[in-house]
């Protein structure tokens, strides 16, 4: 047996359209959140440095007089961090400045043209700042150094910042940065799912109406509140299936106009035939009058393949309208009456006149089912027509009312074998091939229960019987 | 017996004309509806074979002159429909309309000479040929019943028996008279058959209608 794999379960659009836009939204906020955190941390250095150096310039002035009350100046008045005899001099702590009682206090140096450190903060070591004795920033491993000359007294004021502090700062903004990224990202996420499942909506609603769409629902699409793309594939769409109920109607009115032109005709060359097997007949009677007449053989044999012909026709019709059959033009159909008027054409005809029965319910009721007259006739003709043709036996036509009222079409004939009623269950089932139009017809009456929703059943022997065929058409149960 | 066929397919209309003149019908041709019109208007016609898709309409509305003609003449013919239309929904219609009949083509002409046989006798045979009782009407000529002016479909065998009741009204038949009305249907035909094609009719038309003659038979019920 030939099996195709199911296909792989289709990724929905919603997930694939949310998943792209919240890996492009990460990526953009990360680069985001990069160069803020840069533009941030340039901020931080410079906002410390515009302080260092305002720092330096307020303390300068406090400083030289701290350093007046301890040292004198020499005759150029210019202070040194030696003595007379130029021993180095233990550097002076200043009083308290501004800071001394936060975690980072001031680091304050004042030196003297030489390097050597004259007054210093309490918090600043006693030894000089790694710095070179040059105006402006210097950076050790330790510091960020500003450094301000005091030409009068020939003196340097140096101030510095630990690069520790300045780094930690940065990283707290760096760390905010990262935790408000971490804590919207899931929301965001959500939130760019949600909107893309209710934008698509549209498409939803799009796929439902053309999925409701078929081959006996060709109604167009409503594009109100579409928006504008979709629009535009439902108008593709709409044109397609207006090309397509076209494509239908002519097909319908192509089978309707066909019967027309092709009966006419067919019963038209019947009649001649039957008048030339007449003639034949009165010829073959008349000894030595044959001349110019056709055998009656000849004529029976024409009037054999015309049979045949309109009966091949009969079908090919059938089938084209069974194919046809529009649930738009489904009405209420009440059985009784339809097989009463089936019935009766098949009792114009002398063979069928005495051996296909109507068992008529035993009450008046309708009975009543969805479907299509013209189409629930071709399938009761054509079991009757297979039962009058197959068997020999009465027929019996019945119509069982219920909750899913059915079609009987019965005989007691022959029957057919468990293979044969096995076989018959199958589609495109056919049973000899010695019977003109059988499987033709079994193919327009599956086509046509099918477009009704209807069950065929096949039963053979029928229940109670002790031979035949029961055929049963049972309808779906009614909505509602 | 003069027969009016409405056809508009000349070729088919030679060969309904050639067919039914070989069998010694008398036979007139119409084309259309107004040619239709003008010769029931003046001729009197057993039966029209009526064909529904003529040129200058559809062949039912010549039903309404046919009624119209009949009053001033003896009856009014037995109008067959004679059309490619084998729908069900278009016989329904054609009957609903008035058409005793409807034959849909390619017919056999066996089949259409049986009816016209059958018109023949029937008004060879009947000068009064319906009987009503009540609610029912039965027209023997048409083979047509009406329960409350609603058409009755009768199957053929429920029509033997009836016809044979119908013959006589009032008048008791015995059970192996009808009997033998079913036979010619169904050899098989048993006493019990017998009561259940009693009951269908009862059921179609009244429980009245056919009366049980204890020990005997059936009959219609007297007027």
């Amino acid at each position: 047996m030939n099996r195709t794999r199911p296909p792989a379960r289709a990724q929905s659009l919603a997930q694939h359209l949310s998943r792209t836009l919240i890996l492009a939204v990460v990526a953009v906020w990360l680069v985001s959140t990069g160069l803020v955190a840069w533009f941030v941390d340039r901020q931080i250095q410079h906002n410390f440095d515009v302080e260092l150096v305002e720092s330096t310039h307020r303390q300068l002035y406090p400083a030289l007089l701290d350093l007046k009350l301890v040292r004198r100046a020499d005759s150029a008045g210019a202070y040194v961090a030696v003595d007379e005899r130029g021993e180095p001099l233990e550097p002076q702590v200043t009083g308290e400045v501004p800071g001394d009682y936060r975690e980072e206090p001031l680091l304050l140096q004042l030196r003297d043209a030489q390097g050597g450190v004259l007054l210093r903060s309490p918090a600043a070591p006693g030894a000089p700042f790694a710095a070179p004795l040059q105006a402006g920033f210097f950076d050790t491993p330790e510091y960020r150094v500003y450094s301000l000359f005091d030409a009068p007294h020939r003196v340097w004021l140096q101030l510095a910042d630990p690069l520790e502090e300045r780094n930690e700062a940065s990283e707290r903004t760096l760390l905010g940065l990262v935790a408000v990224l971490l804590v919207m990202l899931p929301v965001l996420a959500w939130l760019i799912h949600w909107i893309a499942r209710r934008e698509l909506h549209s498409v939803r609603r799009l796929q439902q109406q053309i999925t409701a769409r078929s081959g006996s629902n060709l109604q167009a699409l409503d594009l109100a509140h579409m928006p504008q793309e979709l629009r535009a594939v439902g108008d593709g769409v709409n044109q397609l299936l207006g090309r397509l109920g076209e494509a239908l109607n002519v097909e319908r009115s192509l089978a309707a106009n066909a019967a027309h032109e092709l009966r006419t005709p067919l019963a038209q060359v019947r009649l001649r035939l039957h008048t030339a097997l007449d003639q034949a007949q009165f010829h073959h009677n008349s000894p030595g009058a044959t001349d110019g007449c056709v055998p009656e053989t000849e004529v029976r044999a024409a009037l054999q393949s015309l049979e045949t012909l309109s009966h091949r026709t009969e079908r090919l019709l059938q089938l084209s309208r069974a194919e046809g059959a529009d649930l738009a033009h489904f009405g209420r159909v009440n059985l009784v009456q339809l097989a009463e008027q089936v019935a009766q054409s098949f009792w114009q005809q002398p063979q069928a006149q005495k051996r296909l029965d109507w068992l008529a319910p035993d009450t008046d009721t309708p009975v009543w089912v969805q479907g299509d007259i013209d189409g629930l006739a071709i399938v009761l003709r054509n079991l009757i027509d297979n039962a009058l043709h197959h068997t020999d036996a009465q027929v019996e036509l019945e119509v069982q009312p219920g909750e899913r009222p059915a079609l009987v079409v019965r005989d007691h004939g022959r029957g057919l074998t468990a293979a044969q009623l096995e076989q018959i269950q199958l589609r495109h089932a056919r049973i000899g091939s010695q019977h003109i139009g059988y499987g033709l017809g079994m193919s327009i009456v599956r086509t046509l229960a099918d477009k009704h929703g209807a069950e065929l059943v096949f039963s053979s022997p029928p229940a109670g019987c002790a031979q035949g065929l029961e055929v049963r058409l049972v309808f779906p149960a009614a909505a509602g | 017996m003069r027969i009016l066929l409405v056809e508009d397919d000349r070729p088919l209309a030679q060969a309904v004309l050639g067919h039914l003149q070989a069998k010694q019908f008398s036979v007139d041709w119409a084309e259309s509806l107004q040619q239709a019109r003008a010769l029931v208007a003046v001729t009197h016609y057993s039966a029209v074979l009526l064909d529904l898709n003529l040129p200058d309409g559809e062949g039912l509305q010549l039903l309404p002159a046919l009624a119209s003609t009949a009053a001033a003449q003896e009856s009014r013919p037995t109008v067959i429909v004679v059309t490619a239309r084998d729908q069900v929904s278009d016989r329904i219609r054609g009957l609903d309309a008035g058409a005793d009949d409807y034959l849909v083509k390619p017919y056999d002409p066996e089949e259409l000479l049986a009816r016209l046989r059958a018109v023949e006798r029937r008004r060879g045979a009947q000068s009064s040929s319906t009987v009503t009782r009540g609610e029912v009407q039965i027209d023997l000529a048409r083979e047509v019943v009406r329960n409350g002016m609603v058409p009755v479909v009768l199957t053929p065998k429920e029509w033997a028996l009836l016809r044979v009741l119908a013959s006589r009204p009032g008048q008791t038949f015995t059970r192996e008279r009808l009997l033998e009305a079913l036979y010619q249907w169904d050899g098989a035909s048993d006493s019990n058959t017998l009561e259940v094609f009693i009951s269908r009719l009862r059921r179609k038309l009244g429980s009245d209608l056919i009366e049980t003659v204890r020990g005997t038979g059936y009959r219609l019920m007297a007027q």
